[in-house]
């Protein structure tokens, strides 16, 4: 393929390293100590993590009457976090696994990170649901007979919150597992550089003995190729479960069949946002802009601004069937969301996730860092409040005006949001130490050295070329063995 | 599976529609007119439910299609280069399905619209709130607009494309990017008050904000299955030397894709309805399971689903022309009875003056059917076929041109 990409297409890589290069490159900030900065770094969000979690330990032994909730407003802040955690998990499964499908090869420089944030993204989300539970000790094992006085009492199995607890459960998983099936090339990588027993240790046992010959590519290609099927589904049921949760009930503004569609693209809108947060700092602090260009990013705003707006055409789908229906609930519900009380809530989420996605129509604006930067963090707090209107606004005024109500959290809400914030960027610094945080072997074959036909051969066998070039560069490096895991198997 | 880059396309034979081709195609568009007719005289609301379903249909074969050509400009797709020509062609259906569906509504609305009747409005306090999109100016006019705002791109997109063959400027590639982007977004909005206003409106009082998406679901699957049974039948007459077995495994990968995202799409909206169990939504599907109507029900699940999702699974499967074929025919099928289903249980309660919770008779299969689909399919083979021979079917000077003609998976 790539002897014959049409000279439209940019490179992937830029200034054209040679492979052992890109190894070096990607491997030295895990190779050397940490400097100041990350140490810095990380004992602030550390701090934001511990205080975090002293929040949510107080939180299980007074109770959730610390938070702000009351018997209209049921769900607050909890699920509205809940939510947004689990959007966040979906960049990471969508790029390695629907654009692998895609043959879409810039994925291979930002797909670990992505996947990496994935994980940390899931397991900030898990969090919420268990607190909420109150006493989450009975609660995590919810699938099996609830202990007390009158015998076993069973969970529901009709309800979306069971289902909800497969799917993330199954997500978390498999996307565990194509995160390391994908690292191991790159942990043998490790494993080989090493210079210390400990190391060699560690790594060579998560490289699973991985020696880089054909037959372990074979079988790695067969299992990744396998994994992305599986995973493609499991990128839409998640965000399809969590939009049962609301959508299955009888509530105006949460029952509405659109929302398995419209939540899968705000889910994958926020995840892509949030990867961009986080790489436009990262392929600068470890200098990895080479690997990481402006072209991946422009890549990713266009992905930003085909869901930005598909979530804006859902929230005017809902507008007009709300009005088409002639029900006077689903009406009221949604002109109180743009009139209410609320309604500022509602318009910080319009203006961030549809208005101002649009400044990336032009190329300047989408192939500059400050403009992308910023605008990663708008459209996260544009969906962070979706799912505050959504659930707040929603219940707020329901259909007994004598039980209305309003919504103020507590400090407890709110350091358990910012705890979890925490949390998420601790995990993230950790990895860019202990892990590759880009895919080595996959970058080296989209880079143009890898891609170079021999000398004599000019336009002939493309990719076993790379292969034997990737061979002869790295031959003290086994592992890094420029395979092009994508062009194999379909 | 040859790795060597090929130095150049195969060249291009000239194709034009063979005439025996061409004369069926006509003497079914006839007959089927006849048997239209013949259903319009003999059961009004019958006939007319057909013109809307087959006339409908092709709207969405022909917009589906565009979809596809739009996606693949847009996301600067390598790999269906050798292909495009037949997605481009397959749109530009738009025009004479603006005249089919406007024709069938305008002249059989009463039949098939219980707003359009203004005594049934007065009565009909819903159907009054609704008024101001469901009256025949926002209904002629919108429909205009909308499937006309579709042809216009498209056919910008095709005449950036067939310039490119002569001058073989990269402007053209870079102006179907900005085309199919724009769209992309007047699709994305047109196609929900399309699919209310033709579709969702048989049964007025029904809403289901899912309903556009269902709709594009299900069009951008059978367009996918059209353009597959186009490119099989023009590669199997030498037309398409440059067309291999991998690209005939994306498009059976796209079939399989989509037609799983309808599935998801149908069982979704179905599982949201059933779950919230609210009246005003649960008539839709409480009249397609009368005993009448419910196997048909179930054989679209089979149709547009079961089929394409395990006979396509097995890789091989995809690159075979043998399978490829019967489940693009299954997919064909399966889409008319999707429309069928949605219009026909609507239109025959109306017709037996039922609110949507009297039983109805049906389902109705037979020579009205038959002849509706022909007639429009008949012109429809006929436009697509000799917008096929009006340029070559290598668009020889795309700049993404090698890396399809390379395409190796």
């Amino acid at each position: 393929m790539s002897a014959t990409a049409s000279h439209l297409r940019e490179p992937l890589v830029l200034g054209s390293p040679s492979l052992h290069d890109i190894t070096e490159q990607v491997l030295a900030p895990m190779e050397r100590k940490p400097s100041m900065l990350w140490y810095a770094v990380t004992a602030a969000t550390g701090l934001v993590a511990l205080s975090g979690i002293a929040t949510i330990s107080w939180q299980l032994y007074e109770g959730i009457g610390t938070w702000g909730l009351n018997k209209t407003i049921g769900w607050g802040f909890d699920i509205t976090n809940f939510v947004f955690w689990i959007g966040i998990g979906h960049a990471g499964t969508l790029i390695s696994a629907i654009l692998f499908l895609f043959r879409q090869k810039w994925r291979t420089s930002i797909n670990r990170s992505a996947e990496a944030m994935t994980l940390f993204a899931v397991l900030c989300a898990a969090m919420f649901p268990l607190i909420h539970m109150g006493r989450p000790w009975f609660g995590a094992v919810w699938f099996v007979p609830y202990p007390n006085l009158r015998g076993p009492l069973w969970t529901n199995f009709r309800s979306p919150l069971v289902w909800d607890m497969f799917a993330i459960s199954t997500y978390f998983t498999i996307s565990a597992v194509f995160w390391f099936i994908g690292l191991i090339p790159d942990l043998a990588t490790v494993r080989d550089r090493a210079k210390t027993k400990l190391r060699r240790t560690i790594y060579g046992t998560l490289s699973l003995g991985w020696s880089g010959s054909n037959k372990h590519w074979s079988h790695y290609e067969t299992v990744y190729m396998c994994l992305a099927g599986l995973s493609t589904p499991l990128v839409l049921s998640v965000h399809t479960i969590v939009s049962t949760d609301f959508a299955t009930s009888v509530i105006p503004g949460w029952h509405t069949t659109i929302f398995p569609p419209y939540f899968v693209a705000g889910a994958i809108f926020s995840g892509f946002a949030m990867v961009m947060t986080l790489l436009i700092i990262a392929r600068k602090v470890l200098q990895i802009e080479h690997l990481i260009t402006i072209k991946h990013l422009e890549n990713m705003c266009l992905i930003i601004t085909a869901t930005g707006m598909m979530v804006g055409l859902a929230y005017a789908t809902e507008f007009l069937m709300a009005w088409y229906s002639g029900s006077n609930y689903e009406g009221f519900t949604f002109v109180n969301r743009a009139t209410g009380p609320m309604s500022w809530a509602y318009w910080i989420m319009v203006s961030c996730n549809v208005i101002s996605p649009q400044v990336f129509w032009f190329k300047k604006m989408r192939t500059s860092i400050p403009v992308m930067f910023v605008m990663s963090i708008v459209v996260n707090i544009g969906m962070w409040f979706e799912r505050f209107v959504i659930i707040v606004t929603s219940l707020h005024r329901d259909y007994l005006p004598s039980s209305w109500a309003m919504y103020s959290p507590t400090w407890v809400e709110y350091m358990t949001l910012l705890g979890s914030f925490g949390i998420f960027f601790t995990l993230f610094l950790l990895f860019t130490r202990v892990l590759p945080t880009i895919a080595i072997a996959e970058v080296k074959a989209v880079s143009g050295w890898a891609q170079k036909p021999a000398h004599g051969h000019a336009d002939g066998s493309a990719r076993a070329e790379a292969g034997a070039h990737a061979h002869a560069a790295a031959d003290h490096d086994a592992s890094a063995l420029a395979k092009e895991p994508e062009a194999v198997h379909a | 599976m040859s790795a060597h880059a090929p130095s150049g396309p195969a060249p291009q034979p000239d194709f034009h529609l063979p005439a025996p081709i061409r004369n069926a195609a006509l003497a079914c568009a006839v007959l089927g007119a006849a048997a239209f007719g013949y259903g319009v005289m003999s059961e009004a609301w019958r006939g007319w439910s057909n013109g809307l379903i087959s006339a409908y249909y092709f709207v969405s074969i022909g917009v589906g299609a565009a979809f596809v050509l739009a996606v693949m400009h847009v996301t600067k797709a390598g790999w269906g280069i050798v292909v495009r020509r037949v997605p481009e062609a397959l749109a530009t259906w738009l025009p004479l399905g603006l005249v089919t569906l406007g024709a069938v509504t305008y002249f059989g609305m009463h039949h098939l619209y219980e707003w359009s009747n203004a005594e049934t409005v007065a009565h009909d306090h819903l159907l009054q709130h609704k008024q101001p999109l469901l009256n025949p100016a926002a209904f002629f006019g919108g429909m205009v607009f909308m499937i006309g705002g579709w042809a216009a791109l498209v056919f910008a997109m095709r005449r950036h494309s067939i310039a490119q063959d002569t001058d073989g400027d990269e402007k053209h590639t870079h102006a179907n990017v900005r085309l199919g982007g724009i769209f992309l977004v007047f699709f994305g909005l047109t196609i929900t008050f399309g699919a209310l206003q033709w579709l969702m409106s048989t049964e007025p009082h029904w809403f289901s904000t899912m309903f556009g998406v269902y709709q594009f679901a299900g069009a951008h699957v059978a367009a996918s299955a059209v353009i597959v049974l186009f490119t099989i039948g023009l590669q199997r007459g030498g037309f398409l030397p440059n067309v291999n077995d991998n690209h005939l495994h994306d498009l059976g990968k796209m079939m399989f894709a989509f037609s799983t995202f309808w599935a998801y799409i149908w069982v979704m909206q179905y599982l949201l309805i059933w779950y919230a169990n609210i009246p005003e939504e649960t008539g839709h599907y409480l009249a397609r399971w009368e005993p009448d109507w419910v196997k048909l029900w179930g054989l679209n699940a089979v149709l547009n689903f079961v089929v394409p999702f395990f006979v396509l699974l097995p890789r091989p499967n995809k690159r075979n022309p043998k399978v490829l074929v019967p489940v693009a025919c299954t997919i064909v099928v399966g889409h008319w009875l999707d429309i069928y289903l949605q219009v026909m249980p609507a239109t025959a309660h109306l017709a037996h003056h039922g609110s949507p919770e009297t039983v109805s008779h049906g389902p109705y299969l037979g020579v009205p059917e038959l002849g509706a689909f022909l007639m429009v399919g008949g012109l429809f083979v006929v436009v697509v076929g000799s917008m096929l021979g009006r340029a070559s079917l290598l668009p020889g000077r795309d700049p993404y041109l090698m890396e399809s003609l390379a395409h190796d998976q």
